[in-house]
């Protein structure tokens, strides 16, 4: 009896790291952030591994070029096929936790028309700053609250390595950057 | 009859419990710095000359090599041979003579450096506290021994164009503290801000007044209210060009506290 | 509901019309014309040799960036911030039509960020935006060398007046098409101005005075570095009859010079590095920042000396270089002293 718990016990312990040290290196979930989504519940960023996901910066407050990311990316599901499409998580991280509360990003979904599905993100406060490094996304506050920042759709594989950018200049899709979806999602 | 302590020494008493709360960092406590009305010497499009600066709290000293190894043990994923390659470069640590440890062939007592904004700002969360921000660095660095604002002094403000070498003016280990009671700010090492990514710097400074500054949305053109700030300038230019994973031979860093 | 800034609206119009605004990483390539060759680099004075190709060359041009301290006079000793290691850096040749593709390292003990700035590209700060290289990297861009001529490089880091001062300069040969007419010797040297918080010649390791430099009072005003970089030991050597070729820049980061050899007259001078000769030229102004190609021949020997004619900085702050000529005396062209006697006085004017 004693032996299968000692057996049982090295498995977890075997399994535990085991299970960290199948993350990748250069994935970004190794970071260690939470957040909570649109409905208030809470969502570990390294919980976001498993599926592929497009992942943007972006604040509710922003009236020009974060409209534009939201269009581009719902321009570039539209290219997908249904079964890609289920394939692809769209999470929205907020740059901004103080004022982007789960209700502002619900409101952002729904002026948008997003699909069902995407995830609208607001990390912890401090959370912001180290996400925003991993998925190299450049920010800053200015004096009357609006930000500046990178304006960029970040493809992560399901493991969290990041295998595509695309500088988002406009509501259509960059049609390179979609073969670079499509190849990924064609992956076993 | 119940009696409580006089506030001053409740005060006190909290100081000194979080002081010592900070294990691994005997003698290199926090400093409250008093925030104020400041010109900063860089100045984004969009702001006024003179911003204001909250107070916090700042290390004395720049974190250690006997901090940072005592860190590593109770965190060792922030070991060189354990941290995940997303948060690391090449160099991470590569001074050290072993993993855990910086060696006899260093001063235990002299700044971490080789190490990336994530091991700093992963410290610094252990702590409770937050890598500070360029601006905070600024004001703390305003100080000169007696002067909370010595940058009107000319003489002295051109010693800061050695900041980042072994010629700084607080160089060396036994330079004395600023008139905040923080140590090293002008040392031979850069030290890491919260915000680097946020000073939306340009590789080649000289034609920027153009208006083209269109590399960030929004992106605000930057100059220096202080063009012959030169050690502003220098510390600007270094930190805006760093990737958050990035280690170099004279990059360390040093914690601060937002107060409540 | 917020007003909209104006920068952020013509943020968004500008993306919307504008190609990519980021300009981090990933650069164009060029297709590369002819064979690849590695360009030979020379340390001051000396030039790497004429080229005798005739079609243009891809051209990998790799250079360190190295901060070191070293001698500027006897007993004193600066920082000094160097292409190659060399005040000044080292002297680059190519040909018209070349493509040069760049490398630029940051050694690793660099305590501070550089890049460089070629007057031979023409592109965006002359390579400086492609360059920003941190201690221990290597950046690297490609140009195509459009025009001839002899060209200053230079760090193009903030604060630039400071990489300048220091010694982060250099120059770059663009040969045209049809190459340099041959002669017997070429040199390479560099005026530059230097500011240090001792006097001229106070002793040990001198700190960069930016008070100096902004007021524009050097301490030093030297050929290649240092203040005998060009003399005893180190004096250039011809013989009597060759012909000479002298690239000469000013790195500044102040000064103009009057750059004239003393005893000796510029049959040619490319005035600014240019592609038109003046000739018989005795002083040429060499803009800082700017250069002059110059030949003459050495008919007779003897120490001919290059000076800053603006005088006083000459004998006093170190702008002085020795040409050694030898061989045989030619007194139909130079006699030397013909005599030295005493000469009667003259009578006063009133004295019958």
């Amino acid at each position: 009896m004693k032996i299968a718990s000692l057996f049982l016990s090295a498995l977890l312990v075997l399994a535990t790291p085991l299970q960290a040290q199948s993350l990748p290196g250069d994935s970004v979930y190794h970071l260690q952030a939470s957040a909570q989504d649109a409905n208030g519940a809470p969502v570990a960023w390294a919980s976001l591994r498993g599926q592929p996901r497009l992942v943007s910066m972006f604040y509710t407050n922003c009236h020009l070029m974060c409209p534009l990311i939201i269009e581009n990316a719902k321009s570039v599901q539209k290219q997908l096929s249904p079964a890609e499409r289920r394939q692809l998580g769209m999470v929205m991280v907020s740059l901004d936790p103080g004022r982007d509360t789960p209700a502002a990003m619900q409101d952002v979904a729904r002026r948008h028309r997003v699909q069902e599905g995407w995830q609208f993100l607001t990390p912890a406060e401090n959370d912001v700053r180290a996400i925003a490094s991993v998925l190299d996304v450049r920010y800053r506050f200015r004096d009357d609250g609006s930000i500046n920042h990178t304006s960029v759709l970040v493809l992560l594989d399901a493991q969290g390595r990041v295998r595509a950018r695309n500088e988002v200049t406009g509501a259509a899709a960059d049609p390179a950057f979609l073969i670079q979806i499509k190849a990924l999602l064609a992956e076993p | 009859m119940k009696r409580t302590l006089p506030p001053t020494a409740t005060l006190l008493l909290l100081a000194m419990a979080s002081a010592f709360a900070v294990a691994g960092d005997a003698g290199n406590g926090y400093r409250w710095i008093e925030g104020g009305d400041f010109r900063s010497s860089v100045r984004f499009e969009e702001t006024t000359r003179v911003l204001r600066v909250a107070s916090f709290s700042l290390m004395e000293r720049a974190v250690s090599n006997r901090a940072f190894a005592a860190f590593v043990a109770r965190q060792p994923q922030w070991r060189r041979d354990r941290i995940p390659a997303v948060f690391a470069s090449p160099g991470y640590l590569g001074h050290w003579a072993t993993a855990e440890a910086p060696g006899s062939a260093l001063d235990p007592d002299a700044p971490v450096v080789h190490v990336n904004w994530y091991a700093a700002d992963a410290y610094c969360r252990a702590q409770q506290a937050r890598l500070p921000r360029f601006i905070e660095w600024e004001y703390a660095a305003a100080a000169d021994a007696t002067r909370r604002d010595a940058r009107r002094d000319a003489a002295w403000r051109m010693r800061l164009v050695n900041d980042g070498t072994p010629h700084a003016i607080d160089a060396a280990p036994d330079a004395p503290a600023n008139a905040y009671g923080i140590q090293g700010l002008h040392g031979a090492h850069w030290e890491w801000s919260e915000d680097v990514a946020s000073l939306l710097g340009d590789g080649d400074r000289r034609g920027q007044q153009d208006g083209d500054a269109l590399r960030y949305c929004g992106a605000t053109a930057m100059s220096f209210n202080d063009p012959g700030d030169y050690g502003v300038v220098k510390r600007f230019v270094l930190l805006s060009a760093l990737q958050p994973a990035a280690t170099l031979g004279n990059l360390g860093f040093r914690c601060a506290r937002s107060t409540p | 509901m917020k007003r909209l800034h104006t920068s952020l609206l013509a943020c968004a119009l500008a993306a919307l019309l504008a190609g990519p605004a980021f300009a981090g990483g990933e650069g164009g390539k060029i297709t590369p014309a002819g064979e690849t060759i590695h360009a030979v680099l020379t340390a001051p004075p000396m030039v790497p040799p004429p080229l005798t190709r005739k079609t243009p060359a891809h051209v990998v041009v790799d250079l360190e960036m190295i901060e070191k301290d070293m001698r500027m006079a006897d007993g004193v000793t600066y920082n000094f911030w160097t292409f190659g290691g060399t005040v000044p850096g080292s002297f680059i040749r190519v040909r018209k039509g070349d493509t040069v593709e760049f490398k630029l390292k940051n050694r690793h003990d660099s305590h501070m960020s550089h890049n460089i700035d070629l007057h031979a590209v023409t592109g965006q700060g002359g390579g400086a935006e492609a360059t920003f290289t941190l201690p221990g990297k290597e950046t690297q861009f490609s140009f195509k060398a459009l025009n001839p001529g002899l060209y200053i490089y230079h760090c193009a880091m903030a604060p630039v007046g400071m990489h300048i001062a220091n010694g982060m300069y250099g120059l770059i040969l663009v040969e045209p098409e049809e190459g340099l007419p041959p002669v017997d010797k070429e040199f390479y040297v560099v005026q530059g101005d230097f500011y240090t918080e001792g006097a001229y010649g106070e002793p040990g390791l001198q700190p960069f005075s930016l008070e100096k430099a902004i007021d524009e009072h050097p301490t030093y005003v030297v050929f290649n570095g240092s203040v005998d970089a060009l003399q005893g030991d180190n004096a250039l050597k011809a013989k009597a009859g060759e012909t000479i070729r002298m690239f000469v820049g000013n790195g500044g980061p102040n000064l103009v010079s009057s750059f004239h050899v003393i005893g000796e007259i510029f049959d040619k001078v490319w005035t600014e590095g240019g592609s038109k000769y003046q000739e018989n030229v005795q002083t040429t102004l060499i803009p800082a920042g700017g250069s002059a190609m110059v030949e003459f021949k050495a008919d007779v020997p003897g120490n001919f000396v290059l000076v800053d004619h603006s005088i006083f900085r000459t004998f006093h702050k170190g702008s002085l270089g020795i040409l050694k000529v030898e061989g045989d005396r030619n007194p139909d062209i130079y006699t030397g002293q013909q005599h030295d006697i005493e000469y009667p006085e003259a009578k006063p004017a009133d004295k019958k």
